[in-house]
């Protein structure tokens, strides 16, 4: 895997064999059952890390290829699409903040924290820079995807004087998960209350930390396209084997809508993601707009054609083992992520 | 932001010139939509607007120069249809001809039909209509019953077409006629170049749920056609017109996204600001969905430019049209609740009440929503043929 001159769609190609490799099916099923998947999780990562997978975007000097958006979505894609229980945005946002330091950078690009990004969080404390370790005072609970596996918070709290981005340590005391949520199997959710917390600043201008939380947006959009494509193909191959009636369910116009009209969302979806991905890419263009119309149509249709396909699947669809579901729970865990389709619609008018 | 091939400096600098040419030369006098056209005096200065696009290079973009066309390519013809749509450019009578019997008779014509036919479109000499659909053959219009028997040097069609527009005005037909009723559907079939003005020849003008007549039921009985008529070979009938629908899909897709643009900025300029109201809120919800849908669709048109160019129109080509065809149907009726909530103008209300009503046929015509359906499941996705 080497320089950014290689296409996106190469890297897509790349993470899903790399993917398919180190988390097929049997260990998807493994991980899923397995009443501690701690073990199992940092086996993963450790893999990923080695392939390079971590570090997609981190540049150079931190061990990393310097890749894009568009690479890093693509990977992300594929991520969803294999269900990964290894979050890969988190290292991402902080490859972003320009004022991260190598040493974070590197540690976040080999696996040996991970960083889940969650907000909004209040802030009272002093303007801090880039670069500070403050003891800052950060009021709130967060829920995120992952951040029940963090070690790390990439939070992006709102000051009186401005939003911050700050990276906290998650092993303090002032940092208290009060639940973890596991509708997503995949990727536990911790709900984390913080009332006192050490943290440092990673970027203070507001474009920038609007940039971090929109690019914790697209990923999340990336990762439900993923999920949707994944559940779809397996409804697709399931229509065309299962058989009743004489026929392969796959002829009934009933089961053909359905899965026409989840091959329609996919496409569009595949295309707003790369719009919005090409937006942080290109100096010129704001990513906002891109951004909620790919996090609010990918997340809300990705839940839909993930149903579709456990109802495809028929009572096979409903059973614990398919793991169709799982397609479902991620989708619908990323659905309110980041910003819920309502809240990234009311950007758009 | 779009694609490469409609950004390069030589697109952008095209586009720019159509756009001047357009300022310049858009009628002062607002013209009747050919689907309302009523009176010699409306249809003359509907062809006077065909000539004037003709003469300013703006038909037949991508028709060989030695026919009258222009002899660009596909990325020419999507800037002007973009841009006529842009300007809220009157459409012309000639579309038929233009879009989908002279692309025929170029691809699949003899040179004598080239020769006869083509130059006249263009100029706005002659409209023509379509003769495909009958009221036994819609979506299954391979099992059109039109029959066309051949007599010596002649073939004599007897039999009914359905939804032809512009069959009123029209001085030719391509019609679809089954000339071996012995062969397999889809083989029997034979494109012919009709005289609308033959004896036999009866037009019944159809009213739509708009209030327009644009388009007709076509009686055919004893109509004589002569044997060089036929484009193609005799029984290509199918494979003729089909391909050339292909290529007609390509620019549709640009073209009807233009005009759901026009709808969503009007809906735009109207739109109530954020005022707390659950009913504001669920306004203002539905345009950024919509708004999203068709950015999404314009974006799948850009992607699909380049494969078009690259490999030619396939299956997967349908979906901008069926995307575009309920997001459309949506924002019309988007737009009528902000005209009955007393939001929009109540001057407008006539132009709402029609692309309302209009917007019931996005989802019928040029492939309905079901028949669509089935070729992305059939053809895209590989699920086996169904019923």
């Amino acid at each position: 895997m080497e320089s950014a001159s290689v296409s996106a769609d190469e890297i897509g190609r790349w993470a899903r064999e790399v993917l398919e490799a180190a988390f097929p099916e049997r260990r998807l099923r493994a991980y899923v059952d397995a009443a501690d998947s701690g073990p199992e999780r940092a086996r993963l990562t450790a893999e990923l890390a080695g392939a390079g997978m971590l570090a997609a975007a981190l540049p150079a000097e931190a061990g990393g290829s310097g890749l894009g958006v568009a690479a890093v979505a693509a990977i992300a894609v594929e991520a969803g699409r294999a269900l990964l229980p290894v979050d890969l945005a988190g290292s991402a946002v902080l490859a972003a903040a320009a004022s991260t330091d190598s040493e974070t950078l590197r540690r976040a690009g080999s696996g040996e924290f991970a960083a889940v990004l969650a907000w909004p969080v209040s802030l009272a404390a002093p303007a801090a820079r880039p670069g500070d370790g403050v003891a800052v005072r950060i009021d709130g609970r967060v829920l995120a995807p992952g951040l029940g596996a963090a070690t790390h918070l990439v939070l992006v709290a709102e000051g009186a004087d401005g939003p911050l981005l700050v990276l906290a340590e998650r092993d303090q005391p002032g940092i208290e998960t009060t639940a973890t949520i596991t509708l997503d199997l995949t990727r536990p959710i911790a709900a984390v209350a913080l009332s006192d917390a050490d943290a440092t600043v990673l970027a203070d201008d507001p474009r920038a930390v609007a940039r971090a939380r929109d690019l914790g947006a697209l990923l999340t959009a990336a990762d439900s396209l993923g999920a949707m494509r994944g559940a779809h193909a397996i409804a697709v191959e399931h229509a065309k084997q299962r058989k009743q009636f004489g026929a392969p369910i796959g002829s009934f116009q009933q089961v053909a809508a359905l899965l026409a009209d989840g091959h329609v969302a996919i496409v569009l979806a595949e295309v707003l993601v790369a719009d919005a991905a090409a937006a942080f890419d290109a100096p010129a263009r704001e990513v906002a707009l891109p951004v909620a119309m790919a996090k609010a149509y990918a997340c809300e249709h990705a839940r839909r054609v993930t149903a579709d396909a456990i109802q495809v699947l028929g009572g096979s669809g409903f059973t614990w083992e398919t793991l169709v579901h799982l397609h479902f729970r991620r989708a619908t865990v990323n659905l309110d992520a980041h910003g819920g389709p309502a809240w990234h619609r009311g950007r758009i008018v | 932001m779009g694609s490469a091939t409609l950004d390069a400096p030589g697109a952008l600098a095209y586009r720019e010139r159509v756009r001047e040419w357009l300022r310049a030369n858009l009628p002062d006098e607002p013209l009747e939509d050919p689907a309302f056209l009523s009176g010699d005096a409306q249809v003359e200065a509907s062809r006077r607007w065909s000539r004037k696009l003709y003469a300013g290079g703006l038909l037949g973009l991508t028709w060989p120069v030695e026919y009258g066309g222009q002899g660009l390519g596909l990325v020419e013809q999507i800037v002007v249809a973009e841009e006529l749509i842009a300007a809220d450019a009157p459409g012309h009578l000639g579309v038929i001809g233009t879009d989908i019997a002279g692309p025929t008779i170029l691809r699949h014509g003899s040179e004598e039909q080239r020769e006869r036919f083509l130059a006249p479109i263009l100029t706005g000499e002659e409209v023509w209509c379509q003769g495909f659909s009958e009221p036994d053959a819609g979506s299954d219009l391979a099992s059109l019953r039109t029959r066309g028997r051949v007599e010596g040097d002649e073939i004599v069609v007897d039999g009914q077409k359905v939804w032809s527009s512009y069959a009123h005005l029209a001085d030719r037909c391509l019609a679809l006629v089954r000339t071996d009723p012995d062969a397999p559907p889809h083989r029997g079939i034979s494109a012919v170049l009709l005289d609308m003005r033959a004896p036999g020849v009866e037009v019944r003008r159809l009213r739509q749920i708009t209030g327009g007549r644009q388009f007709s039921e076509l009686f055919f009985d004893g109509v004589r056609v002569p044997l060089d008529r036929v484009v193609g070979p005799l029984g290509g009938g199918w494979k003729v017109t089909m391909t050339t629908l292909a290529y007609e899909r390509a620019t549709l897709g640009f073209r009807l996204l233009g005009r759901a643009q026009r709808l969503r900025d009007r809906i735009l300029q109207v739109l109530p600001e954020d005022d707390g109201t659950p009913e504001t809120h669920a306004l203002r919800d539905a345009a950024a969905r919509l708004a999203t849908e068709l950015r999404a669709t314009q974006l799948v048109n850009y992607r699909n430019l380049e494969g078009i160019l690259r490999d030619g129109p396939g299956p997967r080509h349908v979906v901008p049209k069926l995307q575009w065809s309920h997001t459309n149907q949506a924002l019309t009726e988007l737009a009528t609740s902000l005209l009955l909530q007393g939001r929009a103008p109540a001057a407008e209300a006539g132009f709402w009440e029609y692309e309302l009503l209009r917007s019931r046929g996005n989802t019928i015509e040029a492939g309905t929503t079901q028949i669509l359906r089935r070729v992305i499941a059939e053809q895209v996705l590989g699920l086996p043929k169904g019923r």
